[in-house]
């Protein structure tokens, strides 16, 4: 229904890398979305709005959602109320919690993004991230889900099978230049119990041990 | 010249004094048509005294007070309300200007402007300009924050400031969630003002009963009294009939010009809308028989 080969044309100008782009595409199927890394996420959702507008009816609607600042919006096209496909665009790197990345991989995707030629289409072409950045996303992406979505296999199978072992050093290089691990679950668990203790402590100071025990009483059957 | 530190534009106003506001119109038309500024906001203010706001309105000037204390002394005598005219000036082509202690910087693009309107506008004596001066004009773009802030504004920053994706003005509320949808014009209500420019209440009708649609259905005296009205108090963005007239003409809603120019509505209860932004297109949809239109909703 939707014709994304003409989006590209309308976004041609602007600086940005669609990042995990499916093989099928610009061909998709209803409820899939695509990711896309933009300097200027505001500007980027005003042309996609452009070239949506034509399909508005009484049963296409659209929805924006700014969130984080307005540095990531969601631009959904929706079909009946249902997600029809969603435009992901993040003008910052998204927060992942198992990796600490350095904001500045951002921007080094999007300057080193390559262009690609679809093969279905000789004349639209849109960008993505270099092979080697492209890499370093999947991966991120498989440590960030790695116990949360078996799914998310898919991206490590396809790290090992992609990764040339001559490119191997560069990405090591990129990996630990742009990467960090963040504290340990146990020094977050002390952390946490330290804190717990310190405001237990400002609770009972202060009080009789009768005052102590009352509000124990009170905790415990309350 | 200051070379490459003159900036590629800044905000200055035009304030029209009490005795001069019988001549607004024409002044506003002068300051509109000219090339290199554009006007952002009007606001009329009646300050608790005028000798309170010629001293705020001097207080950042390059003159001493007491020195602008004679100059200033026919001010005391005006009518108790002004109106504030505040721009973007994108040429503003600071130079020095004055001698000794007042020498400062000052917009060569606003000066002779300000010159043509005192010379148009001020009184004569025996065929001669009296100094008894109509409009003021900031010299640089400080005064103008100070006086935004003065007026319970914020400053020149809230100004410019416009709301994420739809450009919409500030008076907006910040929003976290839009909705592009084809609606039926018949379900869209708006705010319309009665009273006058300083004490005034918003009574909600549907677009057919607001002055805009009446004015380009039967009468434009009707669109112009109500800004005649409102300009300046409620009405602070630069309205006029001509530029209406001018929209009605040459809309195209949505087009390539501006295809995110949503007229911008939240959704009421009982299924109904109420326009935010954009009455004057509704307006003009509505009298081109458009049944349904496409609208932003803001939630």
């Amino acid at each position: 229904m939707l014709d994304l080969k003409l989006l590209l044309k309308e976004i041609k100008e602007e600086e940005y890398c669609i990042i995990k782009l499916n093989q099928d595409f610009p061909s998709y199927h209803a409820g899939q979305d695509l990711d896309i890394f933009c300097y200027h996420p505001e500007a980027m959702s005003k042309k996609i709005l452009k070239w949506a507008n034509p399909y508005l009816s009484d049963t296409i609607s659209i929805d924006i959602t700014l969130k984080n600042g307005n540095l990531h919006l969601y631009v959904d096209i929706l079909e009946n109320k249902e997600i029809h496909f969603r435009f992901d665009l993040y003008g910052a790197l998204p927060h992942y919690q198992k990796l600490l990345i350095k904001p500045a991989f951002f921007e080094s995707v999007v300057e080193n993004r390559v262009e690609k030629r679809l093969s279905n289409d000789g004349g639209t072409c849109c960008f993505v991230p270099s092979p080697i950045d492209d890499i370093m996303l999947r991966y991120f992406e498989f440590v960030e889900w790695y116990d949360v979505r078996p799914d998310k296999i898919k991206h490590l199978e396809f790290l090992m099978a992609e990764l040339e072992e001559e490119d191997k050093p560069q990405f090591m290089r990129k990996l630990h230049h742009y990467t960090a691990l963040p504290e340990t679950r146990y020094e977050e668990a002390k952390v946490q119990h330290f804190r717990m203790i310190r405001y237990v402590y400002k609770k009972l100071k202060g009080k009789t041990p009768a005052e102590i025990f009352s509000l124990f009483k009170r905790k415990l059957f309350s | 010249m200051l070379g490459s530190r003159i900036p590629p534009y800044r905000y200055d106003y035009f304030l029209i004094w009490g005795h001069g506001l019988q001549y607004q119109d024409q002044i506003i038309d002068t300051i509109r048509s000219h090339e290199h500024l554009e006007i952002l906001s009007l606001i009329a203010h009646r300050p608790r005294s005028i000798k309170h706001l010629v001293k705020c309105i001097y207080s950042y000037d390059y003159a001493p007070y007491f020195h602008l204390r004679s100059k200033t002394r026919y001010l005391m005598t005006t009518p108790r309300e002004v109106l504030f005219i505040f721009l973007k000036n994108h040429l503003p082509a600071e130079d020095w200007s004055g001698e000794n202690d007042f020498r400062h910087i000052e917009s060569a693009t606003l000066k002779p402007l300000k010159e043509s309107l005192r010379d148009r506008f001020n009184d004569r004596i025996d065929g001669k300009r009296t100094e008894d001066h109509v409009v003021h004009a900031s010299d640089n773009e400080l005064q103008t924050h100070h006086i935004l802030k003065y007026l319970n504004r914020g400053g020149v920053t809230n100004l410019c400031e416009k709301r994420p994706i739809l450009d919409l003005p500030n008076y907006i509320r910040p929003y976290q969630n839009i909705t592009i949808k084809k609606v039926d014009i018949d379900s869209i209500d708006c705010r319309i003002l009665k009273g006058d420019r300083f004490e005034f209440q918003t009574v909600i009708v549907p677009i057919a009963e607001s002055p805009h649609y009446k004015s380009i259905s039967e009468n434009t005296n009707i669109y112009e009294d109500y800004l005649d009205s409102f300009l300046g108090g409620p009405l602070t963005q630069d309205y006029s009939l001509k530029r209406f007239l001018k929209l009605d003409r040459h809309l195209d809603y949505l087009g390539e010009a501006n295809p995110t120019g949503y007229v911008t509505v939240e959704e009421q209860k009982n299924s109904r809308y109420l326009i935010l932004d954009g009455l004057h297109r509704a307006s003009i949809l509505l009298k081109r028989g458009i049944k349904q239109i496409t609208v932003a909703i803001l939630k």
